[in-house]
């Protein structure tokens, strides 16, 4: 994560904003709205990415190929088939549903390099359980751009995160982070 | 003592459960399977030049592969030869030595032992350094640029351990131009047995439609997959839509002819991919003749015995390393073949992690099956009963062009029951000159009823 020490804080007011969208955000993906989130939050220009890094000594700076693979890749038609799945009726891992659960902190707003867009910091723990037995948990950063829609209200334009956990315990990432 | 002779029965299609909960049958698994078989290590386009090396596991063996200075591959156990610490934590990347981070032992890339700190003081200079190399791996070889490591030195080449399907997977793997993995892998767990997922990749077509209805109904609906959905009808006699193969290894696929095409999410990717196919035929046609030309634009989901599996048009490429009876870390690439144009490699790339990465969208469908099928095993009446691969039984046969076993019907249970063959001479035999006395006869337990 680059430093952001010397880029523009946003106004309290925007910041309040900023705040409101993530935790609308996060209900609205831990309550099984993902159509709502995707039709009202997402801007339909979104680039959603979600990397994992493979552990490579510090100095090795020579070693060949790519150093990441990216779990999510997705632009706003991957995003809604995702959704679509589920609606589909016959997702039979989503039933009897999961639960979602998350805490969304450390949230930091910036002016963004246009007007109308922000560079927002956040870190996410997030449980799921599910089948009776099942818990799991995942915690990791984001790196999101919002932008402002015509309609006046912010919408998720980016969102990168380095996933930290190398070896994912918990066995997949089928869902919105 | 396992009695491993009644584990399994080839000839009526049936297993016992308990292959998939015994603490006592999975140790024989890691003696007699993944301590004598062939297993996947890593690709020649991953550590290209010399001193690139990855870190993996064989079994739950931990092991090094290093490319020597000659261009050679070589793999070595990942541990100090002095008090057992592994001497290489990373996962992947270029180096000139391996040291051990708990005294400082440093081994060269290839494997000796060449610096202890302090030894004149500390060792009087009587330490052997001679006999302190890491162990390494016995065998160590390539098959169209798919890297194998072997720790018995008894075992066959990996040409004979492959056997008949090597001429399958030269459909897809030896095209011209050839094959290439995108590293790195993605990594997660899973809480099944290693070999449920190996039997769902190596021919279970059966699942597709179900499994995967809403997933074959949202991501496929360009492909002749899309008519497998909600398993009510097919579109063609399965015999007109594909095969299943089984070999002497216990390797197979179920092969769904001209199904490559069509699996990407939008018109545009798939037109990509069909133009390259186009183009790539008909040099597939010459170098490996008509039949594979079909294969080669065919979809197939196939296993290598013991752990690892592939998909031909989602292009997967898969090791499922065993941690214990109940878990297995899943190692997932992408492969692509290496002369194809970067835009469509990416596309590949994109499309397989979302339908069988680590946010896959059909990985994690597969995989509450495969944990079920394991745990419910806990249970002792449970456990007591019998497993059935029997769909297709009796319809084997041998083919002029196609070598191994045969069934026409892609979906079918013939390669499950050949895996299964395989892993019950296996566990059985006390060595490789046993398995090589019973080859010529492997096909009967299949073709004679």
């Amino acid at each position: 994560m680059t430093n952001q020490n010397d880029e523009r804080e946003v106004t309290r007011e925007v910041r309040d904003e900023i705040e409101r969208f993530l935790f609308r955000e996060a209900r609205l993906i831990d309550s099984e709205q993902e159509r709502e989130w995707l039709e009202t939050m997402v801007d339909p220009e979104v680039k959603y990415q979600v990397f994992s890094r493979q552990l490579r000594y510090r100095k090795d700076t020579r070693g060949s190929g790519d150093k990441e693979v990216y779990f999510f890749d997705d632009n706003y038609a991957d995003l809604a088939r995702r959704v679509e799945l589920r609606e589909t009726g016959m997702q039979w891992v989503a039933d009897p549903p999961n639960r979602l659960r998350r805490i969304v902190g450390n949230i930091e707003g910036f002016e963004g390099e246009r007007a109308g867009e922000y560079r927002v910091y956040s870190n996410c723990m997030v449980t799921r359980n599910r089948m009776v037995y099942e818990q799991m948990s995942y915690a990791y950063g984001r790196e999101d751009i919002l932008r402002r829609g015509a309609d006046g209200k912010l919408k998720l334009l980016q969102r990168v995160i380095d996933f930290e956990e190398r070896f994912v315990r918990g066995k997949n990432l089928l869902f919105i982070l | 003592m396992v009695d491993v002779s009644k584990l399994i029965n080839t000839k009526d299609g049936i297993q016992s459960r308990r292959i998939f909960h015994d603490q006592d049958i999975y140790d024989l698994e890691m003696e007699r399977i993944f301590a004598r078989c062939w297993l996947f290590l890593t690709h020649e386009s991953l550590i290209p030049n010399a001193g690139d090396f990855i870190t993996t596991k064989m079994g739950q063996d931990n092991v090094i592969v290093v490319r020597q200075q000659n261009g050679k591959v070589r793999a070595f156990v990942n541990s100090c030869t002095h008090r057992g610490a592994r001497v290489c934590a990373a996962e992947a990347g270029n180096t000139r030595s391996f040291v051990c981070s708990y005294h400082g032992w440093a081994y060269g890339i290839d494997g000796s032992l060449q610096g202890v700190p302090l030894e004149k003081e500390v060792y009087n200079n009587q330490l052997d350094k001679s006999t302190h190399g890491l162990i390494e791996v016995a065998l160590v070889d390539n098959f169209c640029g798919f890297i194998y490591g072997c720790f018995d030195s008894a075992a066959p080449s990996l040409r004979e351990f492959l056997g008949e399907a090597a001429w399958y997977l030269e459909a897809w793997m030896g095209v011209p131009g050839g094959t290439e993995l995108i590293g790195p892998p993605s990594r997660s767990i899973l809480y099944c047995n290693w070999k449920t997922p190996g039997e769902n990749f190596i021919g279970d077509m059966y699942h597709v439609g179900w499994t995967h209805a809403s997933s074959t109904q949202v991501l496929f609906s360009q492909s002749p997959l899309m008519a497998l959905q909600g398993n009510a009808s097919l579109p063609a006699p399965a015999e007109v839509m594909g095969l299943h193969f089984t070999s002497r290894g216990g390797h197979g696929a179920a092969i769904t002819y001209g199904g490559r095409g069509g699996l990407y999410t939008t018109a545009r990717e798939n037109e990509m991919l069909a133009a390259w196919l186009a183009a790539q035929t008909p040099k597939v046609a010459e170098r490996l003749g008509e039949v594979r030309a079909k294969l080669y634009n065919s979809a197939w989901d196939g296993t290598i015995f013991p752990n690892n599996s592939f998909l031909v048009g989602p292009n997967t490429f898969k090791v499922w390393l065993p941690r214990g009876p109940g878990a297995i870390e899943a190692l997932t690439w992408t492969w692509v073949e290496k002369d194809m144009p970067e835009e469509l490699k990416r596309v590949i790339a994109r499309n397989m992690n979302q339908t069988f990465g680590t946010a896959g969208m059909l990985e994690s469908e597969d995989a509450d099956n495969m944990e079920s099928m394991t745990q419910v095993n806990d249970g002792v009446v449970t456990r007591r009963g019998m497993l059935n691969t029997q769909m297709g039984l009796g319809r084997e046969r041998e083919d002029a062009v196609m070598p191994g076993v045969v069934s026409d019907a892609m979906i079918n249970e013939l390669s499950h029951r050949g895996f299964y063959r395989y892993y019950q001479e296996m566990l059985m035999a006390e060595n490789w000159d046993e398995l090589r006395a019973s080859a010529s006869n492997w096909k009967k337990a299949h073709l004679e009823r």
